[in-house]
């Protein structure tokens, strides 16, 4: 329908084509278009039909206000909730309309609108309780999350997101008029700076409207054009478009978005959005103004639109919604529209204003009794009538006289808003302006400035004094900037926030939040059922909920409230503005940080040979370590763990032990230091010799483990748990610095410089005697316990003589960059004595038979080391050490506290499983007292069935005692409470 | 060294490095000590760096410094110095030649390309060539020494890995 | 996403910090004989002020040292940050920022929007 294009609008570009469908239906529109003009192009007046009533809706605003054109754009990942006044067509885009079924046109849905009535405010909070609980989950709960939300997820989601990090001086939000001035005065100054502008032009009100007439002499858009040309040229000013800040956090931390691909298919390969965050020193939101509506009967109905957007649709997206528009007034800010309209040679079909002729502005008044066009002033529309699209209005004019005029559009406006909430949520404070009557920016928390509309300055004439004013301590050259508009020089504005109802029915509705579909009646009942407070309010009547935030109507909500409560509109306040400012998609929060990037991966030095031998990996807080070797792709779990088991009790295996931490300790202080840190006592401990140790927190219970090898009275090497090693060393440098920074001690990771190896089993001497023929294993030679460092094929070794399997071993410590060769070594050495590699399942099986506890599994945080039956590992004679004086809290050695045990079974078949709880009674009726449960539980080869260490209250003491245990299916089965230890109790096998 | 990747204006090498870290006071006779056994007297400011042909000398922190050696073959020597540096009571000489890998990062986009993955700021103003730093990159750990031509990243050889796919992936994406 | 100055490295992202609650909480010697309550206070209770609080931060992915800072927790304004050894900044340095037991900070604490 070319006869609505606006051919003078230098955005549009006519000539190339670009084609599209809107469900299921061809169209067309041109490079430049959003979804909304193109439509628009063609008479669409519907566009989705609402959340709650399915009442039909059309495209009230142009811009990222919007709350009725949401749409669904269908690709291979289905995006939702996208708005149609913002998104740009690209050739072959399929759009679909939301919340209606089956079609646009004919939607079962709205029935809703006939049981309306019933959906009174507070309807979710009210209903849907009883007849029975179960309703809630069985029947409620289902269809209810099917009628949820307005669009519908995609099933795979894969766009690619990357995050940009930014650290600047000055970020100025909003390339407007204000911003570009602001900007301009900065060119080449010492400030790093960044532009940043929602829409792909920059120029904000010099696009959207003929407001403008002349700046510094010249033409709007010839100003613009060489304003921003000469920012593009500065060395110290980058412009973002397309890009949308969300956030504004403390301290002077914004959040952006920038879409990628405006007005193009995003390529699979490539990024779709770019997630900026930016530090800065200054933030200027010169983020403009947002006008609101007017609450009447049937205000949203499709056909009726905001009239500044009305306006931006003709300047900034060349197309004339109507030719035959009326407009509907409060305020001065409708005079250019009727400029806009004049210059089209396009007669508004009636002016209809509230205020009465002597508010209205001289030169207006002159524009319309010469363009004769009919004026109502001191006039409302009481309601708009239509059959899903507007076709006429009731007018009630100055004498009280109800007029009818048809219609196919009407302009509305309430009045205008500074975009306060990039400044709210920047924790800075509004305050009510009773003459423009709106919020205005008052108090500022962080280093915000706001310039023009964005800061309640709604006066060209003004823009060069506040400039200079405000950025004076950016110590600019004084700007000169003499500005011809065409509109009122005073915004000027007449309160109005809601015509009373033209006819009262049951359906009468007059919306206060078009995308929740809260009406004027739902904000009188909540008062009345006492919900005055504003925040209280908000939720009961779910107004400016939506992702729209009430943009439009937020404020007319206020006003209302205000004036039902008969207060001001300051006491009322506004509810918080909460980031982000419009809908953010998880992808462009997740960025790059998903799929196989989702956590760092960490590897030991021996990673590829793991995988190069079948190893099936486990995740090990961020390692990646081998869980167990199957021999094949069919030896199941079970099975590998329980020959890797059996075969290193019988012959030898060898474990990648790397990912446990080590800690280098040294200083004069060191023995001492290391005393404090952990419970046993290292003083007499011979040098070359290894202790296992246990550090525990200062409420006394257990935190880590490890063994402590001591080099001399001033040098240690500790290690710890994999999991824990991070936390062992900043716990060691939190103590060293704030507590005890008296003693001479430092502590550097190894972790990293050494890889682990773990063999153990009877043929380990064999072995090791092979691989490193030099050196003497014998018992005399190598004691249990103790470490010898080795040069070997030129890398330094340390081996130190101790097992966590309770066979005999050693643990290699290797320099990482020779970990592969010396481990292949011993590979190949070991293959004739049997030796197996095994992972982690394995090792903690062979453990748990000698009672070994694992950190984090046997012990949760709760249990000390006297419950562990551990009372030899704590220094009788030392004085202080971490969590010492909590050993003797009355909590500490009541006793009935839980001590660790091992259980039996007493049928081999029955199967013991981690979690099982421990119950002196076979009986199950509740309540069950419990004892204390299965921490470690395994099959054990070596005994033919399972086996479990338990935590049980009072334990030692029911060492011989029947109980049960309870399994997950509701049975118990009998077991036997037994001592902590199920292999060489005498360890023998582990001194040989 | 390898190359990891030279494209949009980036290119990225990768190599291995004899590394110390040695803690001690940064006293007069800490000074001493390691300029007569380097030949380069450790910078006083916190952060800076030292160098010569040899050698990259950075202060960390006030008690901390981290020793490269440039050349390979110095296996011996840096054991050599190690155990010289720790007969001292009051130091530390830790060994972590085998513990990181390092990254030489140069090109016109290598800070909008760091910036992918870190909120570090790059600006000459707040970090000067010849300052070292400690931060967070791509959520790892990691040293930054920014040199006169390029930048030096190192990080822990576990996470070696997916930090060098995270490289790979800022420069294409 | 606060910024912190770390007195070592400037002024880092907060992320790079991890925080250590209270600061200026002395531990008992544990050579000392000390009731269960005293003790149990050092583990387990630390003050919680609304407004200005003596806390400690670590510079974990940084420099990993300690340091003390005073931050009004109303509004989440770090006021001064200082070594472990430098001496703790009286009360009275910052006069106009006490708020507790009760009261609402001017502006800053994001609960309110409208000027009072």
């Amino acid at each position: 329908m070319t006869h609505l294009n606006n051919q003078n609008s230098p955005f549009i570009h006519f000539h190339q084509r670009i084609n599209f469908q809107f469900d299921g239906k061809k169209y067309h529109g041109y490079k430049g278009d959003t979804i909304a003009s193109a439509l628009l192009r063609h008479g669409i007046k519907l566009i989705g039909r609402s959340f709650k009533y399915h009442r039909p809706r059309g495209i009230y605003t142009c811009g990222i206000e919007e709350p009725n054109a949401l749409v669904q754009i269908i690709s291979e990942h289905s995006e939702p909730n996208v708005r149609a006044t913002i998104k740009k067509i690209y050739e072959g885009m399929e759009v679909e309309s939301q919340n209606r079924w089956p079609s646009i046109e004919f939607d079962i849905g709205s029935v809703n609108s006939i049981l309306s009535p019933l959906f009174s405010a507070g309807f979710y909070y009210k209903t849907f309780m009883g007849p029975h609980k179960s309703f809630w989950k069985k029947i409620y709960e289902p269809v209810i999350r099917k009628a949820a939300g307005l669009g519908k997820p995609p099933k795979e989601f894969k766009a690619i997101s990357s995050h940009l990090h930014h650290n600047v001086d000055i970020v100025i939000v909003g390339g407007g008029l204000n911003g570009l001035l602001a900007a301009s005065s900065l060119i080449d100054t010492q400030y790093d700076i960044l532009l940043i502008e929602g829409d792909n032009q920059l120029g904000g009100i010099l696009n959207n409207s003929s407001k403008i007439n002349e700046i510094n002499g010249q033409r709007p858009q010839e100003w613009a054009k060489e304003t921003i040309e000469s920012i593009k040229k500065s060395k110290n000013i980058k412009i973002l478009n397309n890009t949308l800040v969300t956030t504004y956090n403390y301290i002077n931390h914004l959040i952006a978005v920038e879409d990628k691909y405006v007005g193009a298919k995003p390529a699979e390969d490539k990024v779709n959005s770019t997630l900026h965050k930016i530090r800065t020193e200054h933030v200027i939101l010169s983020n403009g103004h947002i006008e609101r509506f007017l609450s009447f009967q049937n205000n949203d109905l499709p056909g009726i639109m905001l009239g500044a957007s009305f306006e931006k649709f003709i300047c900034r997206y060349g197309v004339i919604p109507s030719k035959e528009p009326v407009i509907f007034s409060n305020n001065s800010n409708s005079n250019s529209l009727i400029q806009t309209l004049l210059e089209l040679h396009i007669k508004p079909k009636a002016y209809i204003d509230s205020r009465s002729g002597e508010q209205i502005e001289g030169e207006l008044f002159e524009l319309i009794r010469k363009n004769d066009i009919p004026l109502y002033t001191n006039s409302q529309v009481k309601a708009a009538y239509g059959n899903k699209k507007l076709e006429k209005i009731v007018v009630q004019d100055s004498s009280g006289g109800i007029n009818e005029i048809t219609t196919d559009f009407l302009c509305v406006s309430g009045g205008i808003n500074p975009d306060v909430h990039l400044f709210t949520q920047s924790k800075g404070l509004l305050e009510w302006d009773d003459k423009d009557l709106t919020y205005k920016p008052s108090k500022s928390f962080q280093n915000t400035i706001t310039l023009g509309s964005a800061s309640g300055q709604f006066n060209f004439e003004e823009i060069e004094n506040e400039l200079n004013q405000k950025l004076k301590i950016f110590n600019v050259n004084k700007i000169i900037i003499k500005i011809k508009s065409n509109t009122a020089s005073r915004y000027q504005i007449q309160k109005l926030w809601e015509v009373p109802a033209h006819k009262t029915s049951m359906w009468s509705k007059s919306f206060i939040d078009l995308q929740n579909d809260v009406t004027t009646k739902d904000i009188r009942q909540a008062i009345s059922e006492g919900f005055d407070r504003i925040e209280h309010l908000k939720r009961f009547t779910t107004n400016s909920m939506g992702t729209d935030q009430g943009k439009i109507s937020s404020i007319n909500a206020l006003g209302i409230v205000s004036d039902l409560l008969d207060k001001k509109v300051n006491e009322v306040g506004t509810t918080i503005y909460r980031p982000p400012y419009a809908p953010l998609s998880f992808a462009a929060i997740a960025g790059r940080n998903s799929y196989e990037f989702y956590d760092p991966e960490r590897k030991s030095p021996i990673h590829q040979w793991h995988i190069k031998n079948g190893a099936v990996f486990e995740d090990v807080g961020q390692w990646k370590r081998p869980w167990y070797f199957p021999l094949s792709k069919s030896e199941t779990m079970y099975d590998a763990v329980q020959r890797e088991s059996k075969t290193v009790r019988e012959s030898a295996g060898i474990l990648d032990g790397s990912t446990l931490g080590k800690i280098e300790i040294k200083g004069k202080d060191a023995l001492q230091f290391m005393n404090l840190i952990y419970t046993n006592s290292f003083t007499k401990m011979n040098a070359g010799s290894a202790r296992y140790a246990l550090m525990l927190g200062e409420d006394g219970m257990v935190k880590d483990d490890g063994i402590i090898c001591k080099i001399s009275d001033e040098h240690f090497i500790a290690t710890t748990t994999t999991g824990g090693a991070a936390n062992v060393l900043a716990c060691m440098e939190e103590y060293a610095q704030t507590e005890w920074p008296n003693l001479n001690v430092y502590m550097n990771s190894i972790t990293e410089q050494f890889a682990t190896f773990n063999i153990s089993g009877p043929k380990t001497r064999d072995i090791m005697s092979k691989v490193f023929p030099e050196i003497d294993f014998s018992n005399q030679a190598f004691p249990f316990m103790t470490f010898q460092f080795h040069e070997f094929q030129n890398t330094q070794l340390r081996i130190m003589r101790a097992s966590f399997t309770g066979e005999m071993g050693y643990e290699i410590y290797v320099p990482s960059n020779s970990a592969l060769k010396i481990w292949e070594q011993i590979q190949e050495a070991g293959k004739e004595f049997g030796l197996t590699p095994y992972g982690t399942e394995t090792m903690h099986l062979l453990r748990a038979e000698k009672g070994y506890i694992i950190i984090g599994q046997d012990t949760d945080g709760s249990i000390t080391p006297i419950d562990l039956g551990l009372n030899w590992m704590i220094g009788k004679t030392k004085t202080d050490f971490l969590g010492k004086r909590s050993l003797t809290r009355s909590d500490t050695v009541r006793p009935d506290r839980k001590q660790l045990v091992g259980i039996l079974p007493l049928n081999k078949e029955d199967s013991l499983e981690e979690g099982q709880h421990i119950l002196l009674n076979e009986s199950l009726q509740t309540p069950v007292p419990m004892l204390g449960h299965i921490t470690s539980s395994y099959h054990s080869p070596i005994m033919g069935h399972t086996f479990g260490l338990a935590v049980i209250k009072d334990g030692r003491s029911l060492i011989g005692t029947k109980a049960f245990a309870s399994t997950s299916n509701q049975k118990t089965i009998p077991v036997e409470i037994v001592k902590p230890i199920f292999y060489d109790e005498k360890n023998e096998r582990l001194v040989s | 060294m390898r190359e990891v990747i030279r494209s949009n204006e980036v290119e990225i090498k990768t190599f291995t490095a004899l590394q110390v870290i040695i803690r001690g006071s940064g006293d007069s006779k800490f000074n001493n000590l390691l300029n007569k056994k380097l030949n380069l007297l450790p910078p006083s400011d916190n952060l800076r760096i030292v160098s010569d042909d040899n050698h990259i000398l950075a202060k960390l922190s006030y008690d901390q410094w981290n020793l490269i050696f440039l050349n390979k073959d110095e296996n011996l020597k840096v054991q050599n110095f190690c155990h010289e540096i720790n007969k001292n009571s009051e130091m530390l000489a830790t060994n972590i030649s085998d513990a990181q890998v390092f990254f030489q990062i140069s090109g016109e986009n290598t800070y909008s390309m760091m910036n992918k993955l870190t909120h570090f700021d790059f600006r000459e103003k707040n970090f000067k060539t010849m300052t070292a730093a400690q931060t967070l990159m791509a959520r790892i750990d990691c040293n930054l020494y920014k040199l006169n031509t390029h930048i030096l990243v190192s990080c822990n050889r576990s996470f070696s890995d997916y930090f060098e796919d995270r490289l790979i992936d800022a420069v294409n994406f | 996403m606060l910024l912190i100055e770390c007195p070592y490295c400037g002024p880092r992202d907060q992320s790079e910090f991890s925080n250590g609650g209270e600061a200026h909480v002395k531990r008992p010697d544990g050579s000392q004989e000390i009731s269960d309550r005293e003790w149990g206070e050092y583990v387990f209770i630390r003050s919680n002020p609304k407004g200005l609080f003596y806390e400690r931060w670590v510079h974990s992915h940084g420099c990993r040292k300690w340091f003390n800072c005073v931050r009004d927790t109303s509004t989440d304004e770090i006021l001064k940050i200082y070594k472990l050894d430098d001496p703790k900044p009286p009360l009275k340095d910052f006069e106009n920022k006490i708020q507790t037991p009760s009261g609402e900070p001017d502006v800053g604490s994001g609960n309110f929007t409208v000027k009072k």
